[in-house]
């Protein structure tokens, strides 16, 4: 008949424990291979947002950035503009006043030179005139009365000694006519191509 | 060993996680997503208009400076000129 055992039944408990605690040891594993699958996942997700949130920030902070460099060259062309505007108020009224004097003394110069007599007017050209009286002055000659007659000498023929010329501000290249024609250049938009 | 694995991949999750959150903000402080489109069209314009005022300034600063320099040969001997002429 059947005969209780206590070792047998320690036995049966013992291998009883190790079965079912095998049990909960797969079982645990199981889980936490389920969870570690799902924590990969949950990785490769988060920075796949991560990073396309990176993408966003540096494609929108680029733009931030050209639109920023493009603002602060605009202020810098802008201040240049500012400055050429003094320049050209500056020199616009500088250029102004002394064409505008120094045409106002030539034509003094020349007007109170009218019939003022040269005993004698020696002449580039080794000539001279006697007793001559000025006529006459425009920009590039002066006429005059002389004991031979009139004369109208040319700056241009260079027939007049280099003293009247300086003198009476005459031909291209003088100080009221370059001013005049520096003041004309200020307007003239083709000087600024 | 798989507790540790899991705990290590959490705290990577949470990193993203962080680092995509700090992005949405940096993102939120310039403006949102929504103005990418505009601020590159204010690039543009202002593009546009830095180089009319670059080739207008060229143009200006070549002009001024050549009457500057003439004048700084004409004002001297136009001065001179003057002074000699109220003796």
């Amino acid at each position: 008949m059947f005969e209780f055992h206590y070792s047998t039944f320690l036995k049966f408990l013992l291998l009883l424990a190790a079965v079912l605690g095998g049990c909960e040891y797969l079982s645990r594993t199981d889980k936490l291979n389920a969870q570690l699958g799902e924590a990969h996942s949950l990785v490769a997700t988060a920075k796949e947002i991560a990073e396309a949130r990176r993408l966003e920030w540096t494609q929108l902070k680029s733009a931030r950035d050209k639109l920023d460099a493009a603002l602060k060259r605009e202020n810098a062309a802008l201040q240049q503009r500012d400055q050429l505007d003094q320049k050209q108020r500056k020199l616009e009224g500088e250029i102004k006043y002394l064409a505008a004097s120094m045409t106002d003394i030539v034509a003094q110069i020349r007007t109170a030179a009218i019939g003022s007599v040269i005993k004698e007017l020696k002449l580039p050209d080794g000539g001279s005139l006697q007793n001559t009286k000025i006529l006459k002055i425009d920009d590039n000659s002066i006429s005059f009365l002389h004991n031979d007659g009139v004369a109208n000498l040319q700056v241009s023929a260079e027939k007049l000694p280099q003293e009247l010329i300086e003198k009476y501000d005459l031909g291209t290249n003088g100080l009221a006519k370059s001013l005049q024609l520096l003041e004309g250049e200020m307007t003239d938009p083709e000087k600024a191509k | 060993m798989l507790e540790r694995e899991i705990a290590t991949l959490e705290a990577t999750v949470k990193a993203g996680q962080d680092a995509a959150k700090k992005y949405e903000q940096d993102i939120t402080a310039l403006g949102g997503l929504m103005i990418e489109e505009k601020l590159k069209q204010q690039a543009a314009d202002a593009e546009a208009r830095i180089l009319a005022l670059e080739f207008d300034n060229a143009a200006r600063q070549r002009k001024w400076s050549a009457i500057e320099t003439d004048f700084s040969k004409l004002k001297p001997a136009a001065e001179a000129y003057k002074a000699a002429q109220a003796k």
